[in-house]
């Protein structure tokens, strides 16, 4: 039978940080969950309704709203021991790193594409729907860099404020052998938030059984 | 040829870190980019006053930074592991390992 080391109630505790610092960014899968239900109400919405103001309008405000809650979640309701920042590790920030690369190129050839095309969807570049558009293109990276860690994020999180440029412009994503991959991301997303969530509720009742099992130290 | 256990390793041990408390503020730290004071207290079960007396002692060593802001108008105290302390835990773990590894197990039966 294998002994226990000394330094293993160590690294639980180290380990139970980890997993604590991990949910809460994640707000314990909660915003996964919410990021997942808003891109597949954001794109069936887009593909099946007519582009009235009011849907257009609601589909710039889902991707804020998102974010918002996603950062009232971790900060206010999933904190609730204390603030802890998560430990990237070199694999994770170098796909965050390749993301915000990514973004950031496609973010300025769209840009310069626009403002060197003079802005498609108006007459002139300072067209109020233009400026919209080129506004939520620009803050992509920006976006990518703050919130979006993970490649079902990202795949989402790009997609809600590519769908609300496009209905500055007027127009909505459609039904498509390229779109398909947003619905289904979205899903996954779900999925994998509902996962963490089981996970999260689990360290929580671990952390309060620590907590109450441990004596009062020196 | 059997080696013979050197009980100088035992004294190599940092004493700094092999202080059960701040052994388990480094070990809580160790999980986190950056940790808030309340966190590590509720999960240590430290008093505030030994878990700033235990940080002081840390911080002076380097092992940890503490950075004192507010967050509203309440004073926010976020405590970090610096790379001086990630270091020397990991070196603390493989010494204590090592002196674990040559304690006999009492109720073995080799000779």
């Amino acid at each position: 039978m294998p002994q226990p080391s000394v330094s293993d109630p160590y690294s639980r505790i180290q380990a139970v940080t980890r997993e604590y610092s991990r949910y809460s960014r994640s707000a314990g899968g909660l915003s996964a969950i919410a990021g997942g239900i808003a891109c597949l109400a954001s794109f069936l919405a887009g593909a099946l309704l007519p582009a009235t103001i009011e849907l257009r309008a609601t589909l710039i405000a889902v991707p804020v709203l998102w974010l918002v809650a996603k950062q009232w979640l971790a900060h206010r309701y999933y904190q609730r021991f204390g603030q802890v920042e998560e430990q990237i590790t070199a694999t994770e920030r170098n796909f965050q790193r390749l993301f915000i690369a990514f973004t950031a190129l496609i973010s300025a050839l769209i840009v310069g594409f626009v403002l060197t095309r003079m802005a498609p969807m108006g007459r002139l570049p300072w067209d109020l729907r233009a400026i919209g558009y080129l506004m939520v293109v620009a803050l992509l990276p920006l976006i990518v860099w703050r919130w979006l860690r993970t490649p079902l994020e990202f795949i989402v999180g790009v997609f809600l404020l590519c769908q609300a440029a496009v209905a500055f412009a007027g127009q909505t994503y459609a039904f498509g052998p390229t779109t398909v991959v947003f619905p289904l991301a979205a899903i996954a997303l779900v999925v994998v938030g509902w996962r963490d969530h089981r996970r999260f509720i689990r360290l929580q009742t671990e952390m309060r059984a620590l907590v109450a099992a441990r004596k009062p130290m020196p | 040829m059997t080696q013979l256990p050197d009980p100088r390793s035992l004294l190599q041990l940092d004493r700094l870190i092999h202080e059960p408390a701040r052994l388990l503020i480094l070990s809580i730290l160790a999980g986190a980019e950056s940790a808030e004071f309340a966190f590590v207290e509720h999960l240590s079960g430290l008093s505030k006053g030994n878990l700033s007396s235990h940080l002081s002692k840390l911080e002076a060593a380097g092992l940890v930074a503490i950075d004192k802001s507010f967050r509203g108008k309440r004073p926010l105290t976020t405590l970090q592991l610096t790379p001086a302390g990630r270091q020397g835990l990991a070196q603390y773990r493989k010494q204590l390992a090592a002196v674990v590894a040559g304690i006999p197990d009492p109720h073995s039966t080799d000779s």
